[in-house]
């Protein structure tokens, strides 16, 4: 775990300012963060960078549907001047260019929108008369008034309101939501008499939200005259302006304004924001106002008033609710229970009470939800009865009895958990052991002992489960004595289960198989049942002193408790055991069904195993097949594993297999699932072994997936998709940022290295994109990746490089570039300098992984960005 | 085109059905208070739908599954939605009546028609983002309670104003990340909030790359059953092109805010949830983004980004790795499958952990719909209540702001304003006209 300062410090350095592109701003992006950038790159996400002359020039011919970078450089380009970074463009030429864009009687509608747009992000006074005028185009004047609202000054007031009067539809609607929105004193009367005249019921609506918005005495004069004389419907239009205004006027002011929304004329909806309006203003009427609201006839006010009332938490509140809950008929409006139940009224336990078996599944699972707040001991019973099965009545009284806080509660489940209380049935019992178990009630421990050691077997097995929840490590010596105890198989598994549980809660994993070695050894020779389960419980507690003891025995045993032995060694959990099993498989130590047992294992084992360099895994695979393997449905089971491993030997002894006809066609798509990730590091080599093989009689769906396979060649682009991988490496304790400084065996002279071939073509749409999450995942470690470049002569190339997050590169062992840092991964982001020998040359690339996505991406171009002739890669040189 | 029906010709036409459908379950909407028990009052809630895309009809189907639901209208401006959605919905009602018939669906073009028709209690919203707050503001206005997809608003103020309306006119909102209601995810969050993992100092939110970019398209005819402006509604106007609408809009920064809001609205939303920040948002922004130069889509591709709250704990986000929310602390870790809902710890033994009595409890949901229903009934306020769909939604914005501008921010939760003139002004929405806020 890593303290909160540590991970600040690391995530810190992981942001990198985008568009803090090489040198010119690098001083400003690292004083923001404290990045160490070393050798030539542009830092992540750098942007399209900024816009020239000749870019303004283009944007004003842009149509939709164009090459759209030139707007991306534009628009990053009001980005940064709008974030204050020094550039190439101040924001008056900025503001200027745009402008012209704006003016030009050649530039396009959609060049105008654009150009509108970013002045809207400027917010400079400068563009003021270029998008005033852009108001007389409908097409451009929506767009040009986003621009206008956020520029400050009168100059804009006054091009509005001159608008207000020239403009129709549309265009006239923004500019009277624009003048609201800027709080032009000076508009007012014009849109006064909008709220009143004419048929335009829009434009009334909008121009009352606009004097709203302006919030002055006299707007709001405006206002109220024009709701007194409205018509109904024309003051249903007003309403939300008027509720706007009702929420920020003054207090001496606000009963007066209210009686423009009177409680009898106004819309249902209207009504509840009038009484939150009321209630808020004068707390002190609250309980009146509620409970004349919960009265009402209409339905939608007294829902919100139900609302209201349950989001006051005051005693007055409370017995509001108290009242109006005995007056109601609760099984048909639970709702009034809901409320009493979350705020854990006790004089809702009666009513609660009442209701558990009222009928009305609703009313009952609120029933529950109250008792959990305000139930008395002697409920208990009660609520255990119908915590039994399922059901959302059952569920809500099991939850309530697992959450009461109640002294005691745990007392009154292990009386009826042990047949104590009057009437309890073994359902009870049940459900009480399974309450004890969901309320951890460690101090229960003893006696679900005792309960799981003599009841019935179904409530013993219910006891044991409880154990497994809340056993503790001591407790370990009962639960040994249960496990010894019972003979039953269904109980003995459960025992295990118990005792496993508590293993894997001891802190130290070396500590973890102690106990159960120890009652190993310590067993009677008599004891074989109880000898068995604990060589279970060992397998999968799954360390390696239960293995090294599991090991030992086998080694002196013979008949039943080598079966069981066998049996615990199939099924460990991890690689830890597979050099046990094949040590069994090859040395021919078992036969039969235990040596398919043992054979499934090893394969389960192989197929999880990721630390083992791919070629010694298939050497294995290869000793099963020569020298283990007795039938074909044996074969098959090795073949279906085989198909998972990246490499070449892999296809290699799949091929061998397919001599063998009764498994050809197991052999033919175990090819083909193998040969996927190796076909973009040998298209050539492999895609004509699948070419053959689809010229074969082979399943249709089998000659589908090779030629999707084929088809994934078109969407290389140039990338390099040869590539070995090495790795993971990591150091205890160390940070991504630590691994940088610290050299790993594929960097090493002398060093041998575990290289396997990377697994491309994970996404159909860019195979050439090394995922290294989906590889290894994880966080804080480095992965490298080679490949060899061939060329015909020597020559200066371009190693266009992206990785996620920081990187290393070495062209023929000398470093040639590196990044320190977290980022994403974005195609190409670095740009490295290469010189190429006539012939072979290695590349090799250290990728850093800082947690989440961990990526790369690589492709060769000569100095001027064109393919280089000749050029091509290898996982290893020819 | 739509058909205006009143509260009271329904009724007449829901009895009639009952009596012809030989006791389908007739229809009494709302009047679910009656303090004197004089109505007696119908437990099933009537529903409309208002955008029924992809999302729109799973989300329609999964309400209309609800015994407690009847839905009585669909709504879409593109017409062959609306009909399909109206075809299913209505093949499922037929299914239970006995001569397999049902004509209760009314579809329409107009939100605002829908809102109009008083016998409707709820509104389901799943149109694209840039509707969401206008839509649900109206519906909160016409007295609807409403179940909106994520994220709750196309930006910070319109989703402020979708909060206030709702709270002022007294509504059950539900907001559509439904990660909030796998019993999973809610456990963990009971984990980290109890203090199993220890002190809680870094969450990861791995979220997905996102789809593209594609290249630029051309202006196309505007297909004859699609109403494009009105699709548009407050965007600017653009040319239409298929890719801008339905699904693809999320790419789109004037719709959308892409993977950040997307997916990122349930991601951060969990780690919102397990911080215990429901009631507000980080103080500190930065991040940095890959923004495609070219092609339709303009949203980022490729991010990582880091938010700072007030408690201390900071919130990585990264692009790519197992999808979900990574909770650490300073003796263990929890990390939340996003989607699949199953859970992986350090140590494991963390996942058979109980919730004992005297804990915090976050209770459990039977259903995201489910829950949203029950809550309309009960006037609880459900799972993702309008401020947590806003807080989550928030964030997303500022991670996508802080990311557009190349910048570290500073945040104030209360104010809700950046320490920034220019982030200030790219948070504003712009609408255009008629469409405003408020």
């Amino acid at each position: 775990m890593k303290p909160s300062k540590q991970v600040f410090s690391v995530v810190s350095r992981r942001i990198i300012r985008p568009g803090a592109r090489l040198g010119v701003l690098a001083l400003a992006g690292l004083l923001i963060f404290p990045v160490v950038v070393t050798a030539q790159q542009t830092p992540a996400f750098s942007g399209p960078g900024w816009a020239s002359e000749e870019d303004f020039k283009a944007l004003s011919k842009y149509e939709f549907g164009q090459e759209r970078s030139v707007l991306a450089r534009v628009e990053y380009t009001v980005n940064q001047v709008s974030a204050g970074v020094s550039g190439p463009m101040d924001q008056k030429m900025l503001v200027n260019r745009l402008c012209g864009v704006l003016k030009g009687k050649k530039s396009t509608i959609d060049a105008r929108r654009f150009a509108c747009r970013m002045l809207k992000q400027l917010g400079d006074v400068d563009a003021v008369s270029a998008l005033a005028a852009s108001l007389k185009d409908p097409q451009v004047a929506p767009t040009a008034l986003w621009a206008l609202e956020n520029i400050p000054g009168t100059e804009v007031d006054e091009a509005l309101r001159k608008a207000l009067g020239t403009t129709r539809d549309r265009v006239r609607y923004g500019v009277i939501n624009a003048l609201g929105r800027r709080k032009t004193a000076a508009a007012m009367g014009a849109l006064a008499g909008l709220l009143k005249s004419g048929d335009d019921l829009e434009a009334a609506r909008l121009a009352a939200f606009a004097l709203a918005d302006m919030g002055t005495r006299d707007a709001r004069d405006l206002l109220a005259e024009a709701a007194r004389g409205a018509d109904p419907q024309r003051l249903v239009v007003l309403e939300p302006a008027l509720v706007r205004v009702a929420e920020s006027i003054p207090d001496d002011l606000f009963d007066q304004w209210m009686t423009l929304l009177p409680d009898d004329k106004v819309t249902p909806a209207t009504r509840c924001a009038r009484l939150s309006l009321m209630i808020a203003r004068h707390p002190e009427r609250a309980t009146e106002l509620l409970e004349s609201a919960l009265g009402d006839n209409d339905d939608i006010l007294t829902q919100a008033a139900l609302g209201l009332l349950r989001a006051r938490p005051d005693d007055a509140s409370t017995m509001l609710l108290v009242r109006v809950a005995r007056k109601a008929d609760l099984t048909r409006h639970p709702e009034f229970i809901a409320a009493l139940a979350d705020r854990g009224a006790p004089e809702a336990r009666e009513m609660a009470l009442a209701l558990v078996d009222s009928g009305n599944p609703e009313a009952s699972v609120e029933a529950f939800r109250t008792l959990e707040k305000v139930a008395v001991l002697d409920d208990v019973p009660v609520m255990v009865r119908h915590a039994d099965g399922s059901g959302p009545v059952a569920q809500a009284a099991f939850d309530a009895v697992a959450r009461l806080t109640l002294d005691g509660v745990d007392e009154q489940l292990v009386n009826l958990a042990s047949g104590k209380g009057q009437g309890t049935d073994a359902t009870a019992r049940l459900t009480a052991l399974k309450l004890i178990g969901e309320r951890k009630a460690v101090g229960a421990i003893p006696d679900v002992v005792k309960i799981a050691a003599k009841a019935d077997p179904p409530v013993a097995r219910e006891a044991l489960r409880a154990l497994q929840v809340m056993a503790r490590q001591e407790d370990m010596p009962e639960l040994l004595k249960l496990l010894q105890r019972h003979a039953d198989s269904e109980l003995r598994e459960d025992a295990v289960r118990a005792i496993v549980a508590v293993c894997e809660r001891v802190p130290d994993p070396a500590r973890r198989s102690e106990a159960l070695i120890d009652a190993l050894r310590r067993k009677g020779k008599s004891e074989k049942p109880y000898a068995l389960a604990l060589m279970e419980a060992l397998s999968q507690v799954g360390q390696p002193e239960g293995l090294a003891c599991l090991q030992d025995m086998l080694d002196r045993s013979s008949g039943a408790r080598k079966a069981a032995l066998l049996d615990a060694l199939a099924s460990w959990p991890n690689g830890l055991a597979l050099d046990t099993l094949r040590a069994i498989l090859v040395n021919g130590s078992c036969e039969g069904s235990d040596r398919e047992k043992v054979l499934r294992g090893y394969v389960r084992l192989l197929r999880a195993e990721a630390a083992e360099a791919p070629a010694s895994i298939v050497a294995r695979y290869r000793e099963l097949f020569e020298q283990v393997v007795a039938s074909d449905q044996e074969r098959v089971l090795l073949l279906s594993g085989l198909a998972q491993v990246v490499d070449l030997g892999a296809l290699d002894l799949i091929e061998e297999q397919m001599t063998n006809a009764a498994i050809f066609d197991e052999a033919a798509n175990a090819f083909v699932r193998a040969a996927r990730p190796l076909f973009p590091a040998d298209p050539d080599g492999v895609g004509a072994r699948l070419k053959a093989l689809s010229e074969k009689n082979i399943p249709d769906n089998v000659r589908n997936q090779i030629g999707e396979i084929l088809a994934i060649a078109d969407n290389f682009q140039g990338y390099i998709c040869a590539w070995q991988v090495s790795g993971p490496y990591e150091a205890p304790g160390k940070t991504a940022d630590d691994l940088f400084d610290m050299p790993f065996p594929p960097e090493m002279e002398g060093v041998d290295a575990v290289w396997r071939v990377a697994p491309m073509a994970q996404e159909y749409s860019r195979p050439w994109a090394i995922l290294l999450d989906r590889i290894f995942g994880g966080a804080d470690r480095v992965a490298y990746l080679r490949t060899y470049v061939w060329v015909p002569a020597d020559m200066d190339a371009i190693l266009l490089l992206g990785t996620n997050d920081g990187c290393k590169v070495w062209s023929n062992g000398q470093l040639v570039h590196q990044f320190k840092g977290g980022r994403a991964f974005e195609p190409d982001q670095d740009q490295v300098a290469l010189h190429l020998r006539n012939g072979w040359n290695t590349l090799l690339v250290a990728v850093y992984q800082y947690g989440g996505a961990w990526a790369a991406s690589a492709r060769i171009t000569s100095p001027d960005g064109q393919p280089v002739a000749g050029l091509r890669c290898s996982i290893r040189p020819e | 085109m739509s058909k205006r029906v009143n509260r009271r010709d329904f009724l007449k036409r829901a009895a009639g059905a009952a009596v012809a459908a030989g006791g389908f379950p007739y229809i009494i909407p709302g009047r679910a208070l009656g303090l004197d028990g004089a109505v007696a009052p119908s437990n099933r809630i009537v529903m409309a739908s208002i955008g029924v895309g992809g999302q729109g009809t799973y989300d329609t189907m999964a309400l209309v599954n609800i015994p407690d639901v009847q839905y009585v209208a669909v709504c879409d401006v593109d017409r062959e939605h609306c009909a399909a959605a109206a075809a299913k919905v209505t093949d499922f009602y037929a299914s239970k009546s006995p001569d397999g018939k049902y004509e209760g669906i009314t579809q329409y073009h107009d939100f605002r028609e829908v809102l109009d028709r008083k016998d409707i209690d709820a509104v389901m919203i799943a149109t694209p983002d840039h509707w969401h707050a206008l839509i649900s503001i109206a519906a909160a206005r016409a007295g609807k309670d409403i179940y909106c997809e994520k994220p709750l608003a196309n930006s910070i103020p319109e989703g402020r104003a979708v909060v206030d309306t709702v709270r002022r006119y007294g509504r059950v909102f539900q907001t559509g990340s439904h990660e909030r209601s796998r019993d999973n995810a809610r456990f963990a969050c009971e984990l980290v909030r109890n203090g199993r993992i220890g002190k809680l100092h870094t969450i990861t939110v791995n979220m997905p790359i996102q789809n593209g970019p594609i290249p630029n398209q051309p202006p196309m005819p505007v297909p004859p059953h699609f109403d494009y402006d009105f699709w548009l509604g407050p965007a600017p106007d653009a040319p239409y092109t298929e890719k801008r609408c339905h699904f693809w809009f999320r790419y789109i920064l004037d719709y959308s805010g892409g993977e950040i809001t997307d997916r990122g609205a349930h991601i951060m939303d969990l780690a919102q949830l397990g911080n215990g920040t429901d009631d507000t948002t980080p103080i500190a922004v930065r991040g940095s983004g890959y923004f495609p130069s070219d092609g339709l889509f303009n949203t980022a591709m490729d991010y990582e980004f880091e938010l700072e709250y007030a408690n201390g704990v900071i919130m990585r986000g990264v692009c790519g790795g197992a999808r979900g929310v990574r909770f650490e602390g300073d003796k263990g870790w929890i990390f939340i499958h996003v989607h699949e809902g199953t859970l992986e710890a350090d140590p494991p033994s963390l996942l058979k952990e109980r919730i004992g009595p005297g804990e915090l409890s976050l209770g459990r949901s039977r259903g995201h719909h489910v829950n949203f229903i029950e809550c309309v009934k009960s006037r609880r306020d459900p799972m993702a209540p309008v401020e947590v769909g806003y807080h989550s939604a928030t964030i997303c914005h500022m991670v996508n702001i802080a990311m557009r501008l190349g910048k570290p921010l500073r945040w104030d939760p209360v104010k809700e304003q950046f320490d920034d003139p220019a982030a200030n002004r790219m948070m504003q929405p712009s609408m255009r006209a008629p469409w405003r806020l408020g």
